[in-house]
């Protein structure tokens, strides 16, 4: 099974590119800095410090300890694992642990040590590092009160995010029964010290630690999940306490070759995963004074109205692209809506279903249509918005969200509050965030009809795209179908020439919350390559005439930002080109790679779109991609890097 | 069958409410679609259909919510529970345990359900006669001690799927029409003396939804 399973975690695209090099593999651990362990203890300490007050108690006398004989077991089975040859320090390194572990149970006020709280596996790599005893008791007192998830709700946070990222396989796990407190409580509540090797734990807890993001072990426990994904799947039948110690054994076969890719796949899925859920929702888990805020009986990822705010604004780098489903019943959504917002009539879905799918799927397209043309609002991440808070209040949007989840639609998630949230917000914060306003039919402005009478309804236009979709799904159930597949298939030809009638320009002048359509120019831009007037100009470098092929990518950076940009291939280099987030004609930067120092190109089975490239040279450089079909362009890249070699040795 | 946009004469909501993997999504595409998956999911949080069926020369449409039986739907589905006239409680006749929780899906329904709400206890998989743990003598006796009516069913085989969705909207019916009968607008009916009265909504109240929304602030 192992071997099956090391294939199918890294696949590599392995392109026999240059025969100079023997051992690709042995330099792939090259891009980060391994530790040694003496500064390895030096970073951690700093990394760990807290003020302890009870270092004392360390020093004090040993409590009465009632299976004491079991704590001196597992730390003698711990110590035996480490293999260490220097006697005395091995007696050390025993006397260290039992103290320590004697002291975390008068701390914790228990007279019974408690295996089940693995501490001799989370003490294990800190052990490890044969530091002085107040330094590993204080490091590992600082992992247990920071790192250690204190709620078993924790599990729940888990379901969520990879409810989020990959819903059929957590329907699968859910119908299997197999919730992730069967088989990852190892992984969270040893961060993954009691499955890893002690190699690659060291390195995973240099890179954990450094990131200073606790909640980051939950993308790495998605990781493992999702990547044993097809292999799930395909032992469904299995009894059920076999699939349990397969999927609790994987991060076992983790190599300290996989860390690096492991770790950008986690970042990634970070990286598309609104944020203040887990941070503002969810932080209570590693605080056991926090009240519980109920996650367990979440239907999906809640996103808050200020962060929804802020991606769709574009005011946070790295923003997510939304596609806003607003579930109200059509004639609320007329007196008022998010400008982004799709009308999608949660109660159509209860009148006429038919109607209902022939909508959704009309919205399907138009968000695939959109996501393409990098259009504000056609977003790859779904965001449903009912009514307000309350699970009266949001019956329908429910059932609706219910009905996408079921099946199987990607990063779906809930706007906290609804509509009134929203309203709450525009209205607290004077932003005039709506279009469509009118607040003599808003339902949340008659409920507070002493507020903000004096100021005007202001019907803000919006992007023509949306108030044409809107007019046609407005128009309730039975003619929708009719006149959104005429909307729809009129659309393809209009909307190049709505660009162009100044739309855009007259919501401008108007102060806008929601900078929709910024892109528009994306466009045009490389029609208009005669006018690239700067040496900035992206479409001026792609228009030289050595340059053989260019593929939209983004490049992730090694702190994990996505930055959009272009790889321009020309006949002896691979340039890699980022560009402005808000001009994507103008050049940020630009590195250039010979041809030659291309040492190999991986993409993974998993994630065809994530391309990595080696580069040989002193740096042992890496870079890492998202290509849209990059099969096609490594294809071409790969070609062009075989003719340089060629070109070269004759 | 299916869900059409037929003209009916009464409008039913019923949920199917129980542990989770007792079949209640199997009995909901049996009756509504006549399908059964033997690999089915895990529903997720609440799923619907429709089925018109005819009661005494009127149409019924039935409403059927199904909702998930994990313990992590609670709450989002016991929001549906409201406004329904009618409850399938559906257990599984070879799982004792799913038998045991009936009791708590009951006060589930008497926290969150109209009062009045005609609930039907099934005995499902009832072709697991060989796996059998649940005696259909002692559900019968619990269900009448419960003023519940009962049925074993088996969505597998089709056994009763039917018979049970008609009898619980044959119920259902009859309540609402002697109702009708009761307070006519003339009021010169004969009452029948063993009925007690019920309060039933006849139509899921939509505007009602609506109004929720604005008022839960």
């Amino acid at each position: 099974m192992s071997e099956e399973e090391d294939e199918g975690w890294m696949k590599a695209l392995e392109k026999a590119l240059c025969e100079k090099d023997e051992s690709p593999l042995s330099e792939e651990s090259g891009n980060f800095t391994v530790i040694a362990n003496e500064c390895r203890g030096q970073m951690w300490r700093q990394l760990l410090t807290r003020d302890d007050d009870t270092i004392q108690t360390l020093l004090d006398e040993r409590p009465i300890i009632k299976n004491i004989e079991q704590l001196e077991l597992d730390c003698q089975m711990l110590i035996a694992s480490l293999e260490i040859e220097d006697e005395d320090e091995k007696l050390n390194c025993l006397s260290d642990t039992e103290a320590i572990l004697v002291t975390m149970c008068k701390i914790y006020n228990i007279d019974t040590y408690d295996i089940s709280k693995k501490w001799s596996s989370i003490i294990r790599p800190i052990i490890s590092l044969k530091l002085p005893r107040i330094d590993t008791y204080t490091m590992f007192r600082a992992v247990d009160e920071e790192y250690i998830a204190k709620h078993q709700d924790c599990y729940h946070l888990l379901r969520i995010l990879l409810l989020y990222h990959d819903p059929e396989l957590c329907n699968l796990l859910d119908s299997l029964k197999l919730g992730p407190e069967l088989y990852s409580d190892s992984w969270i509540q040893t961060l993954f010290s009691e499955t890893c090797s002690l190699e690659v734990i060291l390195t995973i807890w240099d890179l954990y630690l450094a990131k200073k993001d606790k909640f980051f072990i939950f993308f790495l426990a998605l990781v493992f999940i999702i990547n044993a994904r097809d292999h799930i799947f395909s032992l469904k039948h299995q009894p059920k306490t076999q699939l349990i110690e397969i999927l609790g054994s994987l991060p076992s076969q983790l190599a300290i070759d996989d860390i690096n890719d492991f770790w950008s796949l986690a970042e990634y899925y970070d990286k598309q995963t609104p944020s203040t859920f887990i941070k503002d929702v969810a932080g209570y888990i590693f605080d056991p004074k926090l009240q519980n805020k109920g996650i367990s009986q979440m239907l999906c990822l809640p996103i808050s109205v200020t962060e929804l705010v802020s991606h769709t604004n574009r005011t946070v780098t790295n923003s997510l692209k939304f596609f806003v489903m607003d579930c109200r019943p059509a004639e609320q959504y007329n007196a008022g809506h998010l400008p982004i917002a799709f009308p999608l009539d949660s109660t159509l879905l209860l009148e006429d279903p038919v109607s209902f799918w022939t909508a959704v799927e009309g919205l399907l397209s138009c968000q695939k249509q959109s996501f393409a043309e990098g259009r504000s609002g056609g977003g790859e991440h779904w965001c449903f918005s009912g009514c307000g808070s309350g699970l009266d209040a949001n019956q329908n949007t429910h059932m609706v969200v219910s009905a996408f989840l079921q099946k199987h639609s990607l990063y779906v998630s809930m706007l906290n509050g609804g509509y009134q949230a929203l309203h709450e917000y525009f209205e607290k914060n004077n932003i005039d965030g709506l279009s469509d306003h009118d607040r003599n039919r808003c339902s949340q402005c008659l409920c507070s009809p002493h507020k903000n009478k004096e100021r005007l309804t202001q019907t803000n236009s919006t992007n023509e795209l949306f108030s044409k979709l809107g007019v046609a799904m407005r128009s309730k159930s039975f003619e929708v179908k009719g006149k959104l597949m005429d909307f729809l298939s009129s659309n393809n030809n209009s909307t190049k020439n709505e660009k162009t009638d100044g739309g855009s320009k007259r919501y401008r002048n108007m102060a806008p919350v929601f900078a929709i359509d910024e892109d528009d120019n994306n466009q045009d831009s490389e029609d208009e390559l005669y006018d690239a007037a700067h040496n900035n100009s992206l479409s001026m470098l792609l228009n030289k005439s050595n340059v053989i092929a260019s593929f939209d990518c983004q490049h992730i950076r090694n702190d994990g930002t996505v930055i959009p940009g272009k790889l321009v291939l020309t006949k002896n280099n691979l340039i890699i080109v980022e560009v402005d987030s808000k001009d994507p004609n103008k050049i940020s930067s630009l590195v250039n790679h010979s041809l030659g120092t291309i040492l190999n190109i991986k993409c993974r089975k998993k994630r065809p779109d994530l391309i990595i490239f080696e580069y040989s040279g002193a740096e042992k450089d890496i870079d890492r991609f998202l290509i849209p079909q990059s099969q096609k362009a490594t294809d071409i890249i790969s070609k062009q890097i075989m003719d340089f070699i060629e070109r070269d040795e004759s | 069958m299916g869900t059409g946009d037929e003209e009916y004469d009464y409008l039913f909501k019923v949920v199917l409410i129980g542990d989770s993997g007792v079949g209640k999504s199997n009995l909901l595409a049996r009756f509504t679609r006549n399908e059964f998956n033997l690999e089915s999911k895990s529903t997720i949080g609440v799923e619907f259909a429709t089925r018109s069926i005819k009661v005494n020369k009127k149409i019924i449409k039935a409403q059927i919510w199904d909702t998930a039986g994990q313990e992590r739907y609670r709450a989002i589905t016991s929001a549906y529970y409201r406004g329904a006239v009618g409850a399938l409680l559906v257990y599984d006749i070879a799982k004792q345990l799913t038998y045991q929780n009936v009791e708590r899906w009951l006060s589930e329904l008497r926290d969150h359900a109209d009062q009045n709400i005609v609930i039907m206890l099934v005995g499902n998989k009832s072709d697991l006669r060989h796996l059998r743990a649940v005696p259909a003598d002692e559900a019968t006796a619990f269900a009448e001690a419960n003023n519940l009516s009962f049925i074993e069913t088996s969505a597998l085989d089709s056994t009763n799927v039917e018979t049970a969705f008609e009898n619980i909207l044959t119920e259902i019916y009859n309540i609402v029409s002697q109702k009708q009968m009761r307070d006519p607008p003339e009021g010169d009916t004969i009452r029948p003396t063993n009925i007690e009265p019920i309060d039933v909504k006849p139509t899921v109240n939509s505007d009602n939804v609506r109004k929720q929304c604005c008022q839960s602030s």
